[in-house]
């Protein structure tokens, strides 16, 4: 009989599929660390420690300026371009998620289409749409609903719309992903055990759905607060955001610091609110993408 | 205890497009049964239990319950129960709540809610689950939550599509043994689905085999083994040996000998026109010296596999014909091996005619 080895040396780490992946992972961190991460770090430390070291660029943005009102402001007009987007994107993304074959590629090449045209674009468009005497305009007078020409563009209004046209897709998709994995099955049962088909959707399909919602909420109103084309064409002037904020002081007063500093507050409030956002919604937000 | 329904399906059929789902089935299952539809996949069982839950509209025919049409009812208003293979739990509610879920659909009052939540989770034997998650609990207990919120409003009537059949054997047979007992105790019709055999003999009162979209025998577990009505019933329920039937002429009172294709002279019970014949494995005796029985063949062991308790043997006794024989353990007197030379033999009266 073979004598078996009583002691097994282990000469090198046993290979792993986690090991392989942490590999091929590598390149693509190191890309981020150098020129995302980085940079991003440049920021912070910026608003810190010039024009000289402290919280002054801080204090500045909390007691002086317009600061606080527009990002104010920014919060305001995310809300609202995120619930405009939910309310819109439900009851398409629920008809699309119901398609099947030519039908359904063919809303999904609509939806990922609209991506391919650039917002900068997108956002001259609707200023022609909405000056003074554009086909807007021109149409509410028609119609009788304004006596004379409104002003529509330097407006919240203005830059909802463009933003809710540009920012549409990122609520569409999630929804219309989480609303194709609803068991048929879930929705049988509570068909069977007694709802008609209001209390089926608030009681079955909607909770069903809410993945869907927590990742298109998430994505929409957090590029939103970071918006810069649209609100700076469509809102230019009147309407500020603090991506215009951030770019008047950094190209207009060169004043880097208070621009770093405004940076790295709305940096914070995005973290912090999607944070909290994860702690109530107790969800993965990346889980429904995947 | 709640009374069972009655339920009649008068010629409903479902087609999609060119698949035909259901032929023109007609049937009827009584008060308080425990009915079995059993058959091989994709041969509409769900398709038909679909018609009596609302899911499916039927191309043609219609559903009664307790003699009344509910062909043209929405599913809510069915008061159907419903047991789904993956049980069909909500992931998002307790345990509690999902078993309050078709009470509070019917507007009850809170209180009598919580006592009927508790009430039917003693029933299941999982009191103090309810405020587990369904994630949290294995799958026999999401079986038994499953039954629980199907029966929590006594609805005369229960479906269940293969409630089992995500259940390792072992589970599934513990579990066989309580839905029988569920049943005596709740006193619902109970429309069952399965594609397990072994499973519908041993709950149902009645089983009915489809194939094909077509319900191709109707009858009690014993009477439909013993009686097959043709071929594809007798080779579905349990194992047959086949013989297809050249000619026949009667040889003596009551008795038909018939020759088939591989020329051997066989004697059976009756008179028939029958294309095929068959005869069970354990209805077969083997041995090493010729057996007695009225028909009677010598040949060769070609196979054998040890089962509990018993012994399945393949016999060759002419070219291009084997029979499987079952003998039992305690009859296994002399033991038997490959390349044995054996004779088998069984009575006229074991013969069973078939259709095609
Ligand atoms: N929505 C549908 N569209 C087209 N064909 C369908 C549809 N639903 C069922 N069928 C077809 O109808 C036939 C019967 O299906 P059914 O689901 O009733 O079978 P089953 O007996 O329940 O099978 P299984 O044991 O696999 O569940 C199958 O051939 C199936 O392909
Ligand atoms: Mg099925």
């Amino acid at each position: 009989m073979d004598a078996q080895p009583s002691v097994i040396i282990r000469t090198a780490r046993p290979w792993t599929q986690g090991r392989g992946y942490a590999l091929l992972a590598a390149v693509p961190c190191l890309f981020l660390a150098v020129l995302f991460v980085w940079p991003l770090l440049r920021v912070v430390l910026r608003s810190v420690l010039e024009p000289r070291p402290g919280i002054g660029n801080y204090t500045k943005i909390m007691f002086s300026g317009p600061y606080v009102a527009i990002l104010l402001n920014t919060l305001e007009v995310a809300a609202i371009v995120t619930g405009v987007c939910l309310l819109i994107a439900y009851p398409v993304a629920a008809l699309t998620a119901r398609m099947n074959g030519l039908r359904l590629r063919l809303m999904t090449a609509l939806i990922v289409g609209s991506l391919w045209t650039s917002a900068v674009i997108r956002s001259y468009a609707w200023m022609i749409l909405f000056q003074r005497y554009g086909i807007v305009n021109d149409a509410l007078v028609a119609l009788g609903i304004a006596d004379a020409p409104v002003r529509i563009l330097q407006t919240t209004t203005a830059v909802v719309i463009g933003m809710v046209h540009i920012l549409l897709p990122f609520m569409l998709l999630p929804l219309i992903a989480s609303m194709r994995r609803i068991d048929p099955n879930l929705l049988r049962a509570g068909r069977i055990l007694g709802a008609n088909p209001v209390r089926l959707f608030l009681g079955v399909y909607f909770p069903l759905s809410l993945p869907g919602v927590h990742a298109g909420t998430v994505l929409v109103f957090i590029s939103s607060l970071g918006f810069f084309i649209t609100p700076a064409l469509l809102g230019g002037g009147r309407m500020m955001m603090a991506a215009m904020l951030i770019e008047q002081q950094a190209n207009i007063y060169l004043d880097w610091p208070i621009a770093s500093a405004v940076a790295t507050v709305l940096l914070a409030i995005t973290l912090v609110l999607y944070i909290a956002y994860g702690r109530i919604a107790r969800v993965d937000v990346t889980r429904s993408l995947r | 205890m709640t009374r069972g329904a009655s339920l009649e399906f008068d010629r409903v059929s479902k087609t999609y497009g060119a698949v035909t789902a259901l032929q023109p089935t007609s049937m009827t299952v009584r008060p308080g049964e425990f009915f079995a539809l059993l058959g091989p996949s994709g041969s509409g069982k769900s398709t038909l239990l679909g018609t009596i839950a609302g899911f499916v509209a039927p191309s043609g025919g219609c559903v009664l319950v307790d003699g009344a049409d509910i062909t043209a009812m929405p599913p809510h208003r069915r008061n159907i129960g419903m047991v789904f293979q993956n049980y069909a739990l909500f992931p998002y509610l307790t345990v509690a709540q999902n078993i309050a879920f078709p009470l509070k659909m019917r507007r009850l009052p809170k209180s009598e809610i919580a006592a009927r939540v508790d009430r039917a989770l003693e029933m299941v034997r999982l009191g103090g689950f309810g405020p587990r998650m369904p994630a949290q609990l294995s799958g026999g207990q999401q079986q038994r939550v499953a039954l629980a919120r199907a029966a929590v409003y006594d609805p005369p009537l229960l479906l269940m599509d293969e409630p089992l059949g995500a259940l390792d054997k072992n589970l599934r047979e513990e579990m066989q043994e309580e839905l029988r007992q569920f049943h005596r105790n709740v006193g619902a019709t109970i429309l069952y689905v399965t594609h397990d055999q072994q499973e519908a003999a041993s709950m149902a009162d009645r089983i009915a085999i489809m194939n094909h979209g077509k319900a191709e025998q109707v009858g009690a577990p014993h009477e439909v083994y013993e009686r097959p009505g043709n071929s594809f019933v007798a080779r579905f329920l349990g194992e047959a040996n086949m013989f297809r039937l050249r000619r026949g002429w009667p040889d003596g009172p009551g008795r038909l000998r018939c020759e088939t294709e591989e020329s051997l002279n066989l004697l059976a019970c009756g008179a028939t026109s029958a294309a095929l014949a068959c005869v069970r494995p354990e209805d077969i005796v083997i041995g090493p010296a010729p057996t007695g029985r009225e028909n009677c063949f010598a040949g060769r062991v070609t196979d054998l596999v040890q089962v509990a308790g018993s012994v399945r043997y393949r016999v060759a006794v002419a070219p291009g014909c084997t029979l499987i024989v079952r003998a039992s353990a305690e009859r296994r007197a002399v033991v038997l091996a490959k390349d044995d030379a054996v004779h088998v033999g069984w009575d006229a009266a074991d013969m069973r005619f078939l259709s095609e």
